[in-house]
């Protein structure tokens, strides 16, 4: 029933501006009415605040050490103590959510760019085309993930940009893959004939049709994306691969606070818990807009993030 | 149903075949090699060159690979560099221990997240449904290796109920199902959330179905709906999670395996990928891919008996 | 039937399993309960140590990392040893040996009736010639093939005498055949008969045999009931392999095991110390870590800039900052437990007005400095104040940190600024002075800084027979060494273990290994 309702919503929206001024309304009550979406939202506004205001909101620095205050208890100067250096765990967990925002923001816009075209050309265009480009992205889903940007990790050497470029290789494959079904949905409906019909190019179609068309779910995915991309970040630092010290990120933290957790459970704590909000944050955006943008994607989305 | 298969397989090799490429590439690509790992602190020019001779690794890159492809053909998967042995062997040894965590993890989070996403659904907007699902949300916002840590100190430092160690080293059936319990745990809780996230949101797909409604207007009791109807449409889906689920804890659950010092495919990987063991990251790599095509193959096949509008394969 | 067998094995399992879930509560219980099985034999038992990573070598030949060290410790002799205390050289398999009056021929008799684990014959003087003559041959690509260099002839007149000819004198030369590396002697029957998988399928005459090894795990050594100094009082060993340190902290206090080799994090040693039921050994080690500086690189070419470098690191606050007290000052590459150490020498007291001035004399201030260093806990962490200090005066550092294998290759490229190194080897002054320092170290060896002023010393060391000249030989390269600083001693290595109770006997070594033959389990 939406396909066609959705297809001539659309059409009738291009021609009513009253009718698209109704319907900009009901979405915009459909968003704020969804509580998931306005915590989620919320969530990552502040983070985002607080990654952006770093250096004027952070109480000290967040990379200088200090020999002589080593593991301080938290105090007024230190809310969360220092670490084995001497430095403001409180300062490098505001300072870490510049560089876990960043992964975040640089893996989806990576994978999601190269994803969606990856996966839009194969189910759009068909043939050999997409039988080339389906064995390559099942030749890369059948390699673990995470194991993929240890390696691609380890062949860059350790910085920023390794880990982001390495998250994003491991998973543009699977943005691909829940792309290619999406078009695979879109590609009979009505429209994309029509379009065919009165002669649009391939290309045409493919950006302005389809994609767009294709959007809801990808994002969905992409929010998900920007959460797994962060806790790899944590991960590969738990493993000692991650930025280059002694740039302060969320996951460095939690391994620097786990040599210490029995008598200082406080730093990793709290390095966890920045993770854990910031991706209930992204879940709980990427729920709202899986339920307000397309119900009917539930499906498709998630099962495939793994 | 024959021609399907002979497809598949044949699809399955490619798709191997490409792994193993992009991994003997990838490994040569990647700065250091065996020679210079194992030769460290006292490596001479000479000595570097005789290792390299002796590795086989003096050869043009394409020559090493024709020469593994063709040995890989007749089943042989080399030695590992480091120790000598098998790498096959080493990599097959790891293989119960991440079989048995994977299942064992896998029991636990369906056993949780099915009923629990089932629950959510059906109660639908009521408290239930939001405390199920905020303990969901939770559960996959944690990095796991960081609720292994968490779950050490409590449980087995302060509550003294596990070992510390994922693994024991001998004892019988029980002792080894005791060490493996924690880590299972922590695995299984964090695939519990994804699980019962993704029931639930199959069971309110399937239960907006039209043919659920016309059976509510038909005055067919909501229990017979749930459990006749919509249960066994949401299997699918379901299912799919779980095979997912499966083909990622073998390959992923390194950040558990180092966290409980347990062995298995994926921090073997990681260990050989480190000291640089080509034999020993392309074998593993094999393994873990051949495990993951096995198991989507083995889905497909379970979709078309399930399902036989879905045998002709997208 | 099969069908109904099957079911009543999964309805057992599926019990034992609900059992299991009851008993967890009395999980506490448990290890107390094998304990008291253990309590039956009254000596012997199992004793279960700590190791931080895998083995993954057992061929001396090729031998590294201090798990296979330790593992090769309890399986291999060598000719002669060191005491574990004192560091004394000691007869082992040689019961006695001669230096001929130029040091350039050293003549072993070995022991008699000594025999090899798993029933390989008696230890001949064939199979010691075999073991260095395997070293030596350039086609075994041997890691330790430098450290016999100089080694001419090795005769085997009769069966229980070894004679080795030297081209040059060589002083030094019984640390060479000392049980550790190169020095452990294997059976050529063994060796011959296995290939490649005696790597890890290793014959020795040691207390200890090899049992098995489970990938990731653990390895299992039994008692050699015909060891030539008498049979252990442990049944058998296991290495179990627990990589992070809290878990292995918590792991000795649950009693899953005995002792905890490697013992690093110093929060993890201050935790235990104040255990009940747990000592916490130490000991210097034979290590030093060291910042190395490529003296080709300008303006580290200048040696007023590289003591600038030395007199802005504080050293004693990194030791007592971030280590809190767990590592020792290092006056130079030579730790306290060498019977060569001296401490006078020139000495860099943390000045950093004074690195300034140098700086700015040489005209080398605002350098950029990258310092590589290895992603190996506690190297990729204590760089970090290190480079808080450079930057202090000036140095614009920036860490490099990369995982080993990339790290060695850096290294051996010897194109880096700067890399952080460590010798861990036997107390035997050429180990860490020609690596550091000799010309035939240049890279892909460890001489990255490419220091060129010590050969003629260390030669001279070489060939003085008298101890105590000897020693004044050495004392002048180290006065040397840090007079020109190309490599700057940031701590000298000590070593910590942690056992429990039930441990008797233990005594710590200073070779970054431990030994258990003399250890004994208590009730």
């Amino acid at each position: 029933m939406s396909q066609i309702e959705a297809v001539s919503t659309q059409n009738a929206s291009m021609r009513d501006p009253e009718a698209a001024r109704r319907r900009r309304r009901a979405a915009i009550r459909r968003y704020t009415g969804h509580p998931a979406f306005v915590i989620g939202t919320l969530i990552l506004a502040a983070m985002f605040i607080v990654a952006a205001g770093a250096q004027w909101i952070a109480p000290n620095s967040p990379v200088q050490t200090n020999m002589a205050l080593i593991l301080a208890e938290p105090s007024w100067t230190y809310p969360l103590g220092t670490d084995q250096f001497g430095r403001c765990v409180l300062s490098r967990l505001i300072h870490g959510a510049q560089i876990s925002l960043q992964v975040g923001f640089w893996v989806v816009l990576i994978s999601l760019t190269f994803g969606t075209l990856i996966g839009a050309v194969a189910g759009f265009v068909g043939g050999w085309m997409e039988r080339i480009i389906v064995a390559l992205i099942d030749t890369m889903l059948a390699f673990p993930g995470f194991l993929l940007a240890l390696a691609l990790v380890a062949a860059q050497g350790s910085s920023l940009t390794s880990v982001i470029t390495a998250v994003a290789i491991a998973y543009t494959p699977r943005v691909a893959t829940v792309m290619r079904s999406v078009v695979l949905t879109i590609r009979p409906r009505p429209f994309i004939e029509a379009s065919r019909a009165i002669g649009l190019s391939s290309t045409r179609i493919l950006l302005s049709h389809v994609i767009p068309n294709a959007l809801p779910p990808v994002i969905v995915v992409a929010t998900v994306s920007a959460a797994t991309a962060i806790l790899a970040e944590a991960g590969l630092s738990f493993l000692g691969l991650g930025v280059q010290p002694p740039t302060p990120t969320w996951g460095s933290v939690i391994a620097d606070g786990q040599t210490v957790i029995t008598n200082r459970p406080l730093i990793s704590l709290a390095a966890g818990m920045c993770i854990a909000i910031t991706v209930i944050g992204l879940n709980l955006l990427g729920d709202g807009l899986r339920d307000t943008l397309d119900p009917q994607m539930r499906r498709q989305t998630g099962a495939k993030m793994l | 149903m024959v021609s399907y298969l002979a497809r598949t397989l044949v699809q399955l090799a490619i798709t191997l075949v490409g792994i193993v490429t992009v991994v003997f590439f990838l490994m040569r690509a990647i700065p250091g090699d065996p020679a210079l790992y194992m030769l460290g602190d006292f490596a001479t020019e000479a000595s570097v060159e005789a290792l390299r001779a002796r590795l086989g690794l003096d050869l043009p890159v394409y020559q090493q690979y024709l020469l593994f492809m063709q040995r890989a053909l007749t089943g042989d998967l080399g030695q590992s560099v480091v120790t000598g042995q098998p790498a096959l062997r080493e990599i097959l040894s790891a293989l119960p221990w991440s079989l048995s965590l994977a299942v064992t993890g896998l029991m636990i989070a369906v056993a949780l997240g099915v009923p629990l996403g089932i629950l959510s659904a059906i109660r639908q907007g009521t408290w239930v449904d939001v405390t199920i699902m905020l303990v969901a949300l939770i559960g996959i916002s944690f990095p796991v290796f960081w609720v292994g840590l968490v779950a050490i100190l409590l449980l087995s430092h302060q509550a003294g109920l596990f070992p510390a160690l994922g693994a024991a080293t001998g004892g019988g059936f029980f002792t080894q199902i005791h060490h493996l319990m924690l880590p299972a745990l922590v695995l299984g809780l964090s695939v519990a959330a994804y699980i019962a996230r993704l029931t639930r949101s199959a069971m309110l797909e399937v239960l907006g179905q039209d043919y659920i409604r016309v059976a509510r207007a038909m005055g067919v009791r909501e229990n017979r709906i749930f459990f006749r109807l919509a249960l066994r449409n949401a299997f699918i889906p379901i299912l799919a999670v779980i095979g997912v689920t499966f083909a990622w804890a073998l390959g992923n659950a390194i950040l558990v395996e180092v966290v409980f010092s347990r062995p298995g495919l994926g921090s073997t990987v990681l260990k050989a990928i480190l000291a640089r063991d080509y034999q020993l990251v392309q074998a593993g790599v094999l393994v873990l891919a051949t495990g993951i095509v096995l198991v989507n193959l083995t889905l497909d096949i379970l979709y078309g008996v399930i399902d036989p509008r879905m045998r002709t394969g997208s | 039937m099969k069908t109904s067998k099957t079911k009543a094995n999964q309805g057992a399992s599926r019990r034992g399993f609900m059992q299991m879930a009851g008993a967890a509560s009395l999980a506490a219980a448990l290890p107390v309960s094998f304990a008291g099985v253990k309590l039956a034999h009254a000596a012997g038992g199992q004793l279960r140590v700590r190791f931080g990573g895998d083995i993954s070598i057992l061929d001396p030949a090729f031998i590294f990392q201090i798990e296979n060290q330790t593992v090769g410790g309890h399986i291999y002799n060598g000719l002669v040893k060191y005491d574990q205390a004192t560091n004394a050289i000691m007869p082992d398999l040689a019961s006695s040996w001669e230096v001929s009056p130029d040091a350039k021929t050293y003549t072993f008799t070995l022991r008699s009736g000594v025999k090899w684990h798993k029933g390989y014959g008696e230890l001949t003087s064939d199979d010691v010639a075999f073991s260095f003559e395997r070293v030596l041959n350039e086609a075994t690509a041997s890691r330790f093939r430098g450290q016999l260099a100089g080694l001419q002839t090795i005769e085997a007149p009769d069966a229980t005498t070894v004679v080795f000819k030297l081209e040059s004198p060589n002083a030094g030369f019984l640390h060479k055949v000392c049980a550790f590396n190169q020095g452990w002697i294997v059976s050529r029957k063994a060796v011959e008969e296995k290939g490649e998988a005696y790597k890890l399928d290793p014959i020795g005459t040691g207390p200890f045999i090899f049992d098995n090894w489970i990938a990731g795990n653990s390895v299992r050594l039994v008692a050699n009931p015909d060891y030539f100094e008498g049979k252990p009082h442990l049944d058998d060993i296991v290495f179990r392999i627990i990589r992070d340190e809290t878990a292995a902290a918590i792991a000795l206090e649950n009693n899953e095991i005995d002792i905890f080799f490697a013992l690093q994090q110093p929060e993890m040693i201050d935790r235990l110390e104040a255990a009940d039921g747990i000592t916490v050994l130490s000991r210097d080690a034979n290590n030093t870590v060291n910042l190395v500086l490529n003296t080709t690189i300008p303006p580290l070419d200048d040696v007023r800039v590289r003591r600038a470098m030395a007199h802005a690191l504080n050293r004693q606050g990194l030791i007592d900052g971030f280590f809190r007290g767990t590592k020792s000052f290092a006056y130079s590459v030579l730790t306290t437990t060498f019977q060569e150490f001296s401490d006078n020498v020139p000495r860099y007291d943390y000045d950093p007005d004074k690195a300034r001035a140098l700086l700015e004399e040489a005209g080398a201030t605002g350098f950029e400095f990258e310092l590589t260093s290895v992603a190996l806990n506690p190297y990729d962490r204590f760089p970090i104040p290190m480079a808080d200090d450079l930057n202090a005066v000036g140095i614009k550092t920036t860490l490099n940190v990369v995982e080993r294998g990339a790290y060695v290759q850096a290294r051996a490229s010897g194109r880096v600024q700067s890399c952080i190194t460590a010798v861990v080897g036997p107390p035997d002054p050429d180990s860490p002075l020609v690596t550091l320092f000799s010309t035939a170290s240049f890279p892909p060896g460890l001489n990255t800084s490419r220091y060129d002023q010590v050969d003629d010393l260390l030669a001279a060391a070489a060939k003085e027979l008298d101890a105590e000249k000897r020693k004044g030989i050495y004392e002048q390269i180290l006065q040397r060494t840090m007079e020109d600083v190309p490599v700057i001693p940031i701590f000298g290595e000590r070593l910590f273990m942690a056992h429990s109770d039930r441990v008797e006997g233990l005594v710590q070594n200073s070779l970054f290994t431990v030994y258990t033959y003399p250890v004994s389990l208590k009730g």
